[in-house]
């Protein structure tokens, strides 16, 4: 047997069971469909004061050289939006708007906006506002002020402290940093270096964006990995050696966790989320590793118990979750398994006793201390159900955020909060002409659901509605109305020539904003920015910033064509799940309480004890949201597992328990409470990582472990009693 | 070729004073700026209120001939500094702090549009500029100084002018390129503003009749007649 372990070991080694490396994505919670495109993202240039707006506005021009077709506009151009703004200023005014229009256009309405133009030139602040005044004389676009005017092409600089620059990108308003959009199937990180080179420190360049978060997780991991196992490995050795007092001993226990580890890695995928799992098995399987009473004769209801304990996940839709439901299977299987195979092999080899008698007790069920201590408890999880934070799977905490990334945040905009809705079409002209419906039913969302909806479609006007504009405005004699403000424009000393580009494109009927000729303008490339490949066809992305609110979710929209427009993104993913947490949470506890009684019930035929000991497991689960709401932990779909894990190791503790007060036999109480102890450790190891989302995982693992062993001894067993006592009472009556 | 002792000499002096040159020339700007900050704050040290007579005079390609209106300036100290047109076809910009209101002295007539949010922080820029040309320096020594705080400043040989630009990088010269102080040599009053904008308008305020500490109840009211201009909260 011992010979056999040893060439297994040398097996697992051989496949690189040593080289422990942590890789995959982050948002493995998350629907598969509102996960983040890893092609898209930001670059963002920062100084420290040393270029003038001109001169970072020119190294910004010679970034989207280097980039090539990795670069996206992030906004339309100025000039060219001003451009079709100008051109298309009334088209571009809903129809509703057509009769607040008439009234603007009659005479006295002209003569009055040309005297208040006029009284406001005295003012030194006039300058401010005269690129409008000349470009809009009548404020003809205050008629589109409200939720359409959010759907225009400024979005993300409406959502943000930034300006839309010539180029297409964002630039702060204090001038020292710019914000560019990327589409690359390139690493992020690849892009800054290659923009880095080329800019020759004149800036520094940061990656932003989902890509870049996930390279900062996945390096944050491995780097606390190593020190997360040690430190793990260090308690669990300290736990071994003060509960068996034998160093030969607790050598042959860390063995079989080292061989059961390694044995683990051969299958267990390592990522940023999921790798406390595994931290949280080295623990398990150093407290398997003492001499511990059997639940049934068979000893086989502990392992299953504790290996079925995250199956309810499989039914759940967290799809890393899913996963793990069978991987933990496997790993408590390869772990527990050394300990019950190789283990006694290694103590018959070392000839060790099985364990010291002299420190077992006989334990006496109180039922009165364990309905205190179950009712304190459920009690105490109840009141902290209510007022426990939520942070869902998109708001994970796994590498520290960077300065970069704060900045982009508070001056830009959260780029975490924008969702996006595909339009598809055959091709780009037809998608963007059902765009243009889409955009203006999207903006229905602002302001409750979303702040702004970035679209191209905002910008053209789909076939119906423009024949209905065009009927509409041709009522409004606006050839004669603007010769009648050309000549009270005259009349008031005013070049009317210098208001040309509005006169001009108003009376003209022919300028209309379709998408043909938005595709055939200035404006195309920033459009092609917008779209993707999709299925033989393109689709064209709607940006939409949500409202910060995690509790507003935007609801499916049904189009005229009789389309369901759906808004995707991680932070959509994250709020429907929240919505629903509450369900699935109850549902896997209870499934596993149910499984490991069930289980419990198969080894022992005690109907009392198995449910005394899944009550067990359901005050541990009380007891751990009482002690994460003391701590200040979250609740989270990734702490989901932990809830199982503690659950399923009050259930193991309960019945072994149970079963040795039953039996009147002496139990090794050191070892149970050991068994806590070694489980806390790895959640003490996983608390003392700067991963937070590990930390929250180690501390309410920990309190979870060392919950189930006090509460596997002291209240299973009294539960199990005053359930099995009262038939005899009534009986005996 | 070998120098003359009498040459080296001579290269010697000439490349000494072409380095002193720069240096003397910089100290006396400093001593041109500094008398002209010590006029200025001479005057403004003792402002608690001001009252004006106030020519405007814009030059802009929007009109065909400038446009010339006549008002009254106003200020408060600390923070308060009302430039009001005579009439109804004129306006009243009113500076509160950090607050501009410009409203038509006709208040039928539209208010101008909203600032862009990109443009904020050259009308802060410009408040702030106008509000401190009034405003009594601190008093402490070289308290004039504040006047010119972040600032680019030019001082114009034999004249009494002080030409303020935004400084390099900032996003206010995208909107103004100057502005130029024209100081009473003898009292130290401002009496002309020059506004350079970046697209070309020229805006020249002429101040006259400058009047300095008056009953603070003559300011009030003037004040008073603007205060139905104000958006409510």
């Amino acid at each position: 047997m011992l010979v056999l372990w040893v060439v297994a070991c040398g097996v697992f080694i051989a496949r690189g069971s040593l080289d422990i490396r942590v890789s995959g994505d982050i948002d493995g919670l998350l629907p598969p469909e509102h996960r983040a495109s890893p092609d898209a993202g930001y670059l963002l240039l920062q100084h420290d004061g040393d270029l003038s707006r001109d001169e970072l506005l020119s190294v910004a021009d010679r970034v989207h050289e280097v980039l090539g077709p990795s670069w996206i506009p992030i906004v339309a151009p100025a000039a060219e939006r001003n451009g079709w703004l100008d051109a298309h200023a009334l088209y571009l005014l809903p129809t509703s708007t057509h009769e607040a229009l008439q009234e603007r256009l009659t005479d006295d309405n002209i003569r009055a906006s040309v005297d208040a133009l006029r009284s406001s030139m005295s003012s030194p602040f006039f300058g401010l506002t005269m690129a409008e005044s000349r470009r809009d004389p009548l404020r003809l676009r205050e008629l589109t002020a409200g939720a359409e005017a959010r759907a225009s092409w400024d979005a993300p600089a409406l959502a943000s402290q930034a300006a839309p620059t010539p180029g297409g990108d964002l630039l702060a308003h204090d001038g020292r940093s710019l914000l560019m959009a990327t589409r690359s199937d390139r690493p992020g990180k690849d892009l800054a270096a290659l923009v880095s080179q080329s800019v020759e420190e004149v800036v520094r360049v940061s990656d932003i964006g989902p890509a870049a978060d996930r390279d900062a997780a996945v390096q944050a991991a491995n780097d606390a990995v190593p020190n997360t196992l040690w430190v793990t490995l260090a308690g669990i050795t300290l736990v071994l050696a003060a509960a068996l007092r034998n160093v030969r001993r607790t050598v042959a226990g860390l063995l079989c966790v080292l061989s059961g580890a390694l044995a683990s890695l051969t299958f267990v995928p390592l990522d940023p989320v999921a790798t406390p799992l595994f931290v949280l098995a080295l623990g398990i399987a150093g407290g398997a590793t003492l001499p511990l009473p059997r639940v049934s004769s068979g000893g086989w209801a502990a392992l299953a118990i504790l290996a079925s304990a995250l199956v309810p996940l499989a039914v759940l839709d967290f799809e890393l979750w899913q996963s793990w439901a069978l991987l933990w299977a496997g790993v408590v299987i390869a772990m527990r398994g050394m300990s019950r195979v190789v283990l006694p092999a290694l103590l018959a080899l070392l000839r060790l006793p099985e364990a010291d008698r002299n420190r077992r007790i006989l334990l006496r069920p109180s039922p009165v201390l364990a309905v205190l201590i179950a009712v304190g408890l459920l009690s105490g999880g109840w009141w902290a159900l209510g007022k426990l934070q939520y942070r869902g799977s998109d708001r994970l905490e796994i590498a520290p955020s960077t300065r970069a990334g704060a900045h982009v945040r508070e001056t830009y905009f959260d780029p975490a909060l924008v969702g996006e809705a595909l339009t598809r079409g055959d091709d780009i002209e037809q998608a963007l002409t059902r765009a243009a419906d889409d955009a203006r039913l999207l903006t229905s969302l602002v302001p409750t659901e979303a702040r702004v909806v970035d679209s191209p479609g905002a910008l053209v006007l789909p076939s119906e509605e423009l024949d209905r504009r065009k009927a509409g405005l041709a009522k409004l004699a606006l050839a004669e109305r603007l010769a009648k403000l050309r000549e009270v424009l005259s009349a008031s000393g005013f070049r009317p020539a210098a208001f040309g580009e509005f006169l001009r494109s108003a009376a003209d009927p022919n300028q209309v904003p379709t998408p043909a000729a938005a595709l055939e303008g200035p404006l195309a490339r920033w459009i092609r920015g917008y779209m993707l490949e999709h299925e033989g066809g393109v689709a064209l992305q709607a940006r939409i910033h949500l409202a910060p609110d995690p509790d507003v979710l935007p609801p499916a929209l049904e189009t005229p064509d009789g389309r369901t427009l759906v808004v995707h993104g991680p932070a959509i993913g994250g709020r429907m799940q929240a919505s629903t947490f509450a369900d699935r949470f109850g549902l896997a506890a209870g499934a596993q309480l149910w499984l490991g009684a069930f289980i419990v019930w198969l080894a022992v035929r005690r109907f009392a004890v198995a449910v005394a000991s899944a009550l067990a497991g359901a005050t541990v689960h009380a007891g751990v949201m009482l002690a994460m709401q003391v701590l200040g932990i979250a609740l989270s779909p990734a702490l989901l597992p932990v809830f199982l894990l503690t659950g399923a190791a009050a259930v193991v503790a309960s019945a072994r328990a149970c079963s040795s007060a039953d039996a009147r036999t002496p139990v090794f109480a050191t070892g149970v409470l050991a068994t806590g102890v070694a489980q806390a450790t790895a959640g003490l190891a996983l608390a003392a990582s700067p991963i937070p989302l590990w930390a929250d995982i180690g501390i309410a693992a920990a309190a979870g472990a060392l919950l189930a062993s006090g509460v596997g001894l002291f209240v299973g067993p009294g539960l199990a009693a005053l359930l099995e006592r009262q038939p005899k009472e009534e009986a005996t009556s | 070729m070998t120098l003359s002792p009498m040459s080296r000499r001579s290269l010697l002096a000439g490349g000494l004073a072409s380095l002193t040159v720069p240096s003397v020339a910089h100290a006396a700007d400093q001593r041109l700026l500094q008398n002209r900050l010590e006029l200025w704050g001479n005057y403004a040290r003792r402002t608690k209120n001001m009252m004006a007579r106030l020519v405007t005079t814009r030059e802009t390609s929007l009109l065909d001939e400038p446009l010339v209106t006549q008002g009254a300036l106003v200020f408060d100290a600390p923070t308060t500094l009302l430039m009001r047109d005579d009439g109804l076809a004129g306006s009243s910009t009113l500076i509160e702090g950090e607050r501009v209101i410009v409203r038509p002295n006709q208040t039928t007539l539209a208010k101008p549009p909203e600032v862009e949010p990109a443009q904020r922080e050259a009308q802060q820029w410009l408040a702030g500029l106008l509000l401190r040309l009034f405003a009594p320096p601190p008093q402490e020594e070289g308290g004039e100084r504040s006047l010119i705080e972040g600032l680019r400043v030019d001082v114009p040989r034999r004249s009494f002018r002080l030409e303020l630009m935004p400084a390099r990088g900032s996003i206010v010269r995208k909107t103004f390129r100057s502005v130029t102080v024209h100081l009473d040599p003898v009292v130290g009053t401002v009496t002309q503003i020059l506004l350079m904008q970046t697209q070309g308008d020229r805006l020249r305020l002429q101040l006259s009749d400058h009047r300095q500490n008056v009953d603070a109840a003559d300011v009030h009211a003037v004040l008073a007649t603007v205060q139905k201009l104000k958006p409510r909260k």
